[in-house]
């Protein structure tokens, strides 16, 4: 179980203090599939980067019931859109790179996936598409061998095509113990991948459902995130009335 | 464990991916260039040793006579800035540790990665090693030479030519 406590962050500016996270609380059992939602800049990168340790918080973030240290933290992976991979090396090369440093990487899984997605072995990651490159990162991240795969925004560029084989492959290849935590904006395409959404706005959970419920409910995830953002659905043709009736006169 | 294989296994300690062939190539450029330039020391040890004589006329024909108040300049003046190249290498591969650790930070985000390792080592071990043990090797060098010189310098000088601070 990966237990959010209480999670705060702010980032100290010249002129003022931002609350990037303000009270986050989250548990995730092992097994689901979390996608994570909210407008740009509610805190959704800031959320996984503090799971991960890249930035300090305040509160409580434990795995398994231990605090995240270099003991425990290979049973974390994390797919990001701005990629870690190492651009001067190949694919052969990071299968090595894992294989030495992780004792839990999948070596069938990287080369199965390597295979679907037709990426090359030899060439030089800097090389490779954007497209290629959002493959090649969350190729990394499902096979290092983690409990808990993080992902950033992983299919920005990818075209749709790419994006639903995708969906396919991971509900096909993950194991029940492996918990996949996924940050996008693409709400209508992984509503269908996931079995949770969390709603994150301004840096404090809004909301936390099972699709399950909604499903029974008989709603989308899309209408639960607009009922939750109080969208109001006339914002956009009441300010087209305000500019077209300010242009005639 | 054979000593070039402690070599490999300390060369193996890059960024990986990193062009460290390049970094190589240009240290032992500047390697060859500093050595080069310290040649200098042999130009101005002969160009100091000839000042020490002088050429008399005596009973026909022409003779080279020490003068009466020859002194060598100490040894740091002879060999001028020639040992600098080798300092300006040290500085140049303590410019390679930044510029190791810049490389997680170009074309992706490899620092997300690195800062994952159940090594903590592993980052700082690829970005300093290597480069301080060029620093060394340019260390080492510059005073391996500069003790070269330096005998050569008292092998050459005459004893009565050494001033008491010769080793300036």
């Amino acid at each position: 179980m990966l237990k959010i406590y209480d999670v705060s962050k702010f980032y100290r500016g010249q002129l003022r203090t931002t609350d990037a996270l303000t009270g986050v609380s989250l548990e995730l059992p092992r097994g689901e599939i979390v996608g994570i939602f909210g407008e740009n800049g509610a805190g959704k990168t800031t959320l996984l980067k503090c799971i991960l340790g890249y930035l300090n918080y305040q509160g409580q973030i434990t795995l398994d019931g231990q605090p995240i240290t270099r003991k425990n933290i290979e049973k974390i992976s994390f797919a990001t859109c701005e990629h870690s991979f190492f651009p001067g090396l190949t694919a052969k090369g990071h299968r090595e790179f894992y294989k030495m440093h992780f004792e839990g990487f999948r070596e069938k899984r990287f080369d199965a996936l390597m295979e679907f997605f037709d990426l090359p072995d030899h060439k030089p990651l800097r090389a490779f598409s954007t497209g290629q490159k959002n493959q090649f990162e969350v190729i990394q991240a499902l096979c290092q061998g983690a409990d808990y795969i993080l992902m950033d925004e992983p299919f920005a560029g990818n075209d749709l095509f790419n994006r639903e084989d995708f969906y396919k492959v991971l509900l096909g290849i993950l194991e029940p113990q492996e918990t996949v935590l996924i940050a996008t904006h693409l709400i209508e395409e992984v509503e269908h991948l996931i079995s949770r959404a969390v709603l994150i706005r301004r840096g404090k959970v809004v909301g936390d459902v099972q699709t399950e419920d909604l499903e029974e409910e008989g709603r989308t995830l899309v209408d639960y995130v607009k009922e939750t953002y109080h969208y109001r659905r006339d914002r956009v043709s009441s300010a087209l009335e305000k500019l077209t009736g300010q242009e005639e006169r | 464990m054979e000593l070039k294989d402690r070599i490999h296994r300390w060369l193996a300690y890059e960024p990986p991916g990193y062009a460290s062939r390049r970094e190589f190539n240009l240290l032992w450029v500047w390697f060859g260039i500093s050595v080069l330039y310290s040649f200098q020391f042999f130009l101005r040890l002969l160009s100091e040793y000839n000042g020490l004589f002088v050429y008399v006329y005596q009973m026909g024909y022409t003779k080279l006579v020490m003068r009466e108040d020859a002194v060598m300049p100490p040894f740091g003046e002879v060999l001028g800035s020639g040992a600098s190249g080798f300092a300006i290498g040290m500085w140049i591969t303590v410019c390679f540790i930044g510029y190791r650790y810049l490389y997680h930070f170009r074309g992706s985000k490899s620092i997300y990665l690195m800062r994952r390792m159940k090594k903590r080592s592993l980052l700082w071990k690829n970005c300093l090693l290597v480069p301080l043990g060029e620093a060394a090797g340019f260390a080492v060098t510059g005073i391996l030479l500069r003790l070269l010189y330096t005998g050569i310098y008292l092998l050459v000088t005459p004893g009565k030519c050494l001033t008491s601070v010769w080793w300036r």
